[in-house]
């Protein structure tokens, strides 16, 4: 036992005698000016006291600072790095600190690095660091040798690269852009501005910059872009379409698309604009709801004259051949819209629509029927009408008239005639060498179409005689109930543009 | 028979020269002495003050040895080679 308690009270008094000359240590360390700074616990928790404490704004101000800051031992120790260089190698501090500076570089920059260590030259070079996730980072070191207390250390500055690439590819992107993206401040003054918003409002980045968005925004809806902004300060991103104004009057429609951009504090600190001018599709917008419009108008149209003729045929001829001829007159009404819709309803070529409806005869055309007149473009309604007309024409002729036995002759010709009321176009059908004529006893829906029709939708005189030779048929209208007018011609322009 | 390791806290303060001259000194010494068989930290007090008083850590620079034990602190920029040698025992591994 007494042996064992003196092996214990020597083993303590050992160690007691080991803390003594430790605090001795520290305490001749302190009056010798051996050590920097003093660690002292507080209500605060502790608080490092740095005993020559004029370094402190600079080590705030490097530690702090958004570049890397390194300093490097000649042998290529690194001695001390800032935050911003342990973030770009992605690792603490600490890891890094004592660390070889060319294990966190790729090799063929490593042997520059440890040569510029050796020299005391100030130089710079495009480095390219390991991150910790196998990432390759792109950086610019700048070194300056430094003695620091009669010793030699390398004090070097690294500069992200890939940041400043991004920024650069990001002002690309931006200043190629179509669209118009600017910046503004809270009080609407404009902070920058591209390419794209000099086209679209007229103003250079030079006229733009300082002044306030107001400019370009009618005084009527200033209260509007208080608003917008007021919502924006709420975190909430805009879409709006508005007028606006350019630098030479013109209004535009633009769609904007506002975003806030939010400070360090978390509060919005300016805005982000991207804007497209829409007047084109706003116009677009409104040439497709008139063609709506339009076709359906033009349907309604064409059912209607379905109708009547339905209606019509059902009072002259039975059921057995009911079928049958009504199938031809809807084929010679669809043949007329066929080449209405082939020229986006611009209009037919009068003799391009007498062959169409002829096209059953087209073995005969230039022998026994003959063809002759001017080019003249038909609007919708005379060439639907004009066209159940010849179609009409060509049926009876075919049963009853010229085209009935192996000789007779059709001509067809038109002509515009200066009378005494302005233009008239005038048409002309007229048989010869058919079996001889008499006049029908009763006017069926043929007579409505070639005359009634006629006169009805072109507002024309319609002349049809039973003469011995055979029927002559003519149409005389005014040229402007005719021929394609301004009045259908946006059409045309819309078709074009597509 | 398991190797000796070193587990060792070199406590400095940011970029003072004294600090950049410990841990210069501290590294040099492991590289040759140690040979490999060491774990070190460097640990910054003006980042992480709170580590000073569990290591019993009072001054900057202080290397702290808390394997194998005792623990044992050294004092000052590490530049007397006598002193880390004293701390870390070379002649007894």
């Amino acid at each position: 036992m007494t042996s064992e308690s003196g092996v214990a009270q020597t083993q303590e008094i050992d160690a007691l005698r080991a803390k003594l000359a430790e605090a001795e240590d520290m305490l001749r360390a302190i009056r010798a000016g051996e050590v920097d700074a003093i660690v002292v616990g507080g209500n605060n928790g502790p608080a490092v006291y740095t005993l020559k404490g004029a370094a402190d704004p600079y080590r705030l101000l490097v530690e702090q600072m958004s570049e890397g800051a390194l300093t490097i031992s000649p042998d290529g120790v690194i001695l001390y790095c800032n935050a911003a260089f342990a973030g770009m190698i992605g690792r603490p501090r600490e890891q890094l600190v004592g660390a070889l500076i060319a294990d966190h570089v790729l090799s063929c920059d490593a042997t520059w690095l440890t040569n510029l260590l050796n020299r005391t030259s100030t130089e710079g070079r495009a480095v390219r660091l390991k991150g910790c996730d196998g990432m390759t980072l792109h950086t610019q070191f700048s070194s300056a040798p430094m003695t620091i207390e009669g010793e030699l250390v390398h004090c070097v500055v690294v500069t992200d690269l890939s940041r400043q690439e991004l920024r650069v590819l990001h002002e690309a992107i931006v200043n190629a852009s179509a669209d118009a993206i600017y910046a503004l401040q809270l009080d609407g003054a404009i902070k920058s501005w591209n390419a794209g918003a000099e086209r679209l409002y007229g103003y250079s980045a030079h006229e733009a910059i300082g002044r306030n968005i107001r400019m370009v925004i009618p005084a009527e809806h200033h209260q509007d872009a208080d608003d917008v902004f007021q919502r924006l300060s709420n975190g909430q991103h805009q879409r709006l379409e508005v007028a606006c104004v350019t630098k030479t009057g013109r209004s535009v429609n633009i769609a904007l698309n506002l975003s806030p951009i939010l400070g360090a504090d978390g509060r919005m600190s300016a805005v982000a604009v991207i804007a497209r001018d829409v007047t084109e599709r706003i116009l677009y917008e409104e040439q497709i709801r008139n063609l709506m419009h339009e076709v359906n108008h033009r349907a309604k149209n064409l059912l209607t004259v379905a109708q009547s003729i339905t209606r019509l045929m059902t009072k002259e001829m039975d059921a057995a051949v009911f079928a049958e001829v009504l199938e031809e007159r809807i084929a010679a009404l669809a043949a007329s819209q066929d080449l209405l819709t082939k020229s986006n309803w611009t209009g037919v070529e009068l003799s391009e629509l007498v062959r169409s409806q002829l096209s059953h005869y087209a073995h005969l055309l230039g022998a026994r029927i003959k063809i002759d007149g001017p080019a003249l473009r038909l609007n919708s309604s005379a060439a639907q009408n004009l066209g159940m007309a010849i179609h009409e024409l060509s049926t009876n002729a075919a049963k009853y008239g010229s085209l009935s036995n192996d000789s007779g002759i059709v001509r067809i010709s038109w002509a515009v005639l200066d009378k005494d009321r302005g233009q008239q176009v005038q048409l002309k059908w007229s048989e010869e060498g058919g079996p001889p004529l008499s006049p029908p006893t009763h006017r069926g829906f043929g007579h409505t179409v070639i005359v009634s029709m006629a006169k009805r939708s072109l507002d024309a005189d319609v002349a049809l005689e039973f003469r011995r030779e055979g029927l002559v048929w003519i149409f005389t209208a005014p040229i402007a109930k005719i021929i394609e007018s301004g009045a259908e011609s946006w059409l045309a322009r819309f078709g074009t543009r597509r | 028979m398991s190797e000796l390791r070193y587990a060792l806290t070199l406590f400095v303060t940011g970029i003072t020269p004294r600090s950049m001259r410990a841990v210069a000194n501290v590294r040099a010494y492991c590289d040759n002495e140690l040979n490999g068989c060491y774990d070190l930290e460097i640990v910054d007090l003006y980042e992480h003050p709170e580590r000073a008083q569990p290591a019993n850590v009072i001054v900057s620079p202080t290397l702290v040895r808390s394997e194998p034990k005792p623990v044992r602190l050294l004092f000052g920029d590490m530049s007397e080679k006598k002193q880390l040698n004293a701390l870390l025992k070379v002649g007894q591994r």
